[in-house]
């Protein structure tokens, strides 16, 4: 219904009853804006047009529709085969355009958020599968061992400690409360693919005589030869894509040298073009970055990582190491090749609102130590790095529960450091703006228990 | 809603509100139309995604028209133009067209200084004539807070417009 001035008025007065007083400019205000409304004249040829296009696609999209029912009436093979396209199609949708959906909840309805973590390995992203390839190659290769002797002697003199010192300007923090956002996934999926899948026996038993099973993962792999793996992990509705060689561990190693480095832009035209052909959505995404590398002595890596960072809201999404999260892609230098890809996902979320850290001394506190899981040991060489202004984005952290871990998306401030540190690649200190979670740093780990030597009486 | 057939017989009730909302947002017809087209289009795909327990079906389509802008601003590189939406290029100097693009003015010049999401609650309310509830769900707020940042939106309106007035009531007189 359409709201009469004296509906806003009433309804501005029940939050503001000091507003009353004002109440003649805010009539010319809201009249004001309201009389600022474009006039719009709907096209009817175009109505019509859209009509018909719209029952169309309707149409289509019905007959394609998965009918699970009398599948299981009638089983077997062949009509389980058929009940998986349908499905993968509707599930894991690869398409040129992606939507993102953001569903409003209850106020703190994922709890307490102080137990939550940084992922424990950079897996989830795509960055540990390639260093777990390059370091199984290098074992195999006598000369690793000097590159080997490289990295021992830089980890003893690399600092370990530093302390971020904000040079920015002044912060304000006006919001009393955050949206956090949790990712969310159809789990009837995975319940409606296994007992599809259940009705293949191989003539061997009746899988279905185990009742209800839900997947997990599958693992599609080329028929022949070498070409690309698709994994489908319906524990959070995503896929990641391997180039799949059997004899890889069969190829004679070679060890890149600085002439290999492939440029930026080759590597992100390597990536770009790969997604383009299968068709992989890029448009919930910021412009992909290639991700910087610690290099260690001589050392080229093999395979450089493509970043197409995550979009929430219009703001980056970070790890809470720093880095840019989002869609992976990781290209071999030596073949100019992707090799893998991490992070196609379903981008549905449940949004909840928490109350904000508003004290712009407690966020400057943990942005000093870098970060919400830093600690500043407090010797007094500490090397000091001058970090800038923020801008704001989102860190994405881990709820870890009975049965699989969440993924939550705390509104943050993203401090850029602003010099270069040598034998480090941070480029960010994220600070989450969700008070629990600063709550939580204020309590000091526990020193280690030094063991007093027992005294012979 | 329950099914794909409820919501083609209802095309004729949603369409004018998309289109609108749309319309409000970009100040060009055949942007507004291309957006359209790309917001039904997406609904009738994604509409197994739809749940009625999560909301209305009315605020899962607007969510869907509000990404699809925020995709149509991220590929363009632009944001809303308050300029052209406010439309305040008149050539007509006549008295009472000269308060009238005064009133506009100072409107464009207030809203300049809110935030995103004050302008979008505004927008919502006092142009698509969405209740809070509708609003609550489209924006992913709670009902309350929708409302109160409507009222601090209004708020700042009312006291940059007070300034405005009051500078302009001093200038006038010395205009004739």
């Amino acid at each position: 219904m359409k709201p009469d001035l004296e509906t806003l008025l009433n309804e501005l007065y029940s939050v503001d009853p000091t507003l009353k007083q004002h109440e003649k400019i805010l009539q010319k205000v809201l009249q004001d804006f309201v009389a600022a409304r474009p006039n719009v004249k709907i096209d009817e040829t175009f109505r019509t047009e859209l009509k018909k296009a719209v029952w169309k696609r309707i149409d289509e999209v019905s007959e394609k529709a998965p009918r699970f029912k009398w599948s299981y009436a009638v089983g077997g093979v062949v009509v389980a085969s058929l009940l998986l396209v349908p499905i993968l199609y509707t599930t894991f949708p690869m398409k040129a355009t992606q939507e993102m959906n953001i569903q409003s909840v209850e106020d703190k309805a994922f709890g307490e958020l102080n137990g939550l973590t940084a992922p424990g390995e950079s897996g989830a992203d795509g960055l540990a599968d390639r260093s777990e390839g390059s370091a199984l190659a290098i074992a195999e290769d006598e000369s690793a061992d000097e590159i080997a002797e490289d990295v021992m002697a830089i980890s003893s003199i690399a600092p370990w400690n530093y302390r971020y010192v904000y040079t920015g300007d002044p912060i304000e923090l006006t919001d009393t409360s955050v949206e956090v956002l949790k990712r969310t996934h159809s789990e009837s999926v995975a319940s409606e693919f296994g007992n599809a899948i259940s009705a293949i026996g191989f003539d061997l038993m009746d899988l279905s005589a185990f009742g209800d099973l839900n997947a997990a993962y599958i693992t599609l792999t080329p028929e022949s030869g070498t070409s690309y793996g698709v994994n489908l992990d319906f524990n959070n509705n995503s896929i990641s894509i391997n180039y799949w060689d059997p004899d890889r561990w069969e190829r004679e190693y070679v060890i890149l040298t600085e002439a290999d480095q492939l440029s930026d832009s080759k590597v992100i035209s390597i990536a770009d073009k790969f997604l383009n052909q299968y068709d992989i959505a890029t448009n919930l995404y910021g412009d992909p970055e290639v991700v910087e590398e610690e290099t260690y002595g001589n050392w080229i890596p093999e395979y450089v990582t493509v970043i197409y960072p995550l979009l929430l809201n219009g703001e980056t999404v970070y790890e809470e190491y720093g880095g840019k999260s989002g869609l992976s892609v990781s290209v071999s230098i030596q073949y100019e090749r992707v090799e893998s890809v991490w992070g196609i996902m379903e981008q549905n979320y449940d949004s909840a609102t928490y109350d904000a850290v508003t004290d712009v001394e407690t966020i400057l506190e943990v942005a000093e130590k870098g970060g919400v899981h830093g600690y500043l040991y407090e010797y007094d060489d500490v090397p000091e790095i001058t970090i800038g202004t923020p801008t704001k984005g989102y860190t994405k952290m881990y709820q870890y529960g009975a049965i699989a871990a969440q993924e939550l998306y705390v509104p943050a401030l993203i401090f850029p450091i602003l010099e270069e540190v040598e034998y480090s690649y941070k480029q960010f200190i994220v600070v989450p703006l969700a008070s629990d979670l600063l709550e939580e740093e204020t309590v000091e780990p526990m020193p280690f228990r030094i063991m007093e030597a027992e005294v012979e009486e | 809603m329950q099914t794909l057939q409820e919501f083609g017989e209802q095309y004729d009730q949603y369409f004018p509100k998309i289109y609108r909302f749309l319309y409000y947002r970009v100040n060009d017809k055949e942007t507004a139309e291309d957006l359209t087209g790309h917001v039904f289009l997406k609904a009738v795909e994604k509409f197994h995604q739809f749940s009625p327990e999560k909301g209305t079906f009315s605020s899962w389509i607007y969510r869907i028209a509000r990404n699809t802008l925020t995709d149509h601003y991220r590929k363009n590189k632009t944001t809303l133009d308050i300029d052209a939406i406010l439309n305040l290029k008149s050539d007509d100097d006549t008295q009472s067209e000269v308060q009238k693009k005064m009133s506009a003015e100072e409107l464009h010049e207030s809203l300049k200084t809110l935030k995103p999401l004050q302008r979008d609650i505004i927008m919502m309310r006092l142009w698509d004539e969405l209740p809070y509830a509708e609003i609550a769900e489209i924006i992913g707020k709670t009902e309350g807070n929708c409302k109160v940042i409507f009222s601090r939106a209004v708020k700042a309106l009312q006291s940059e417009m007070a300034t405005t007035t009051l500078l302009l009531s001093l200038l006038i007189p010395l205009t004739h």
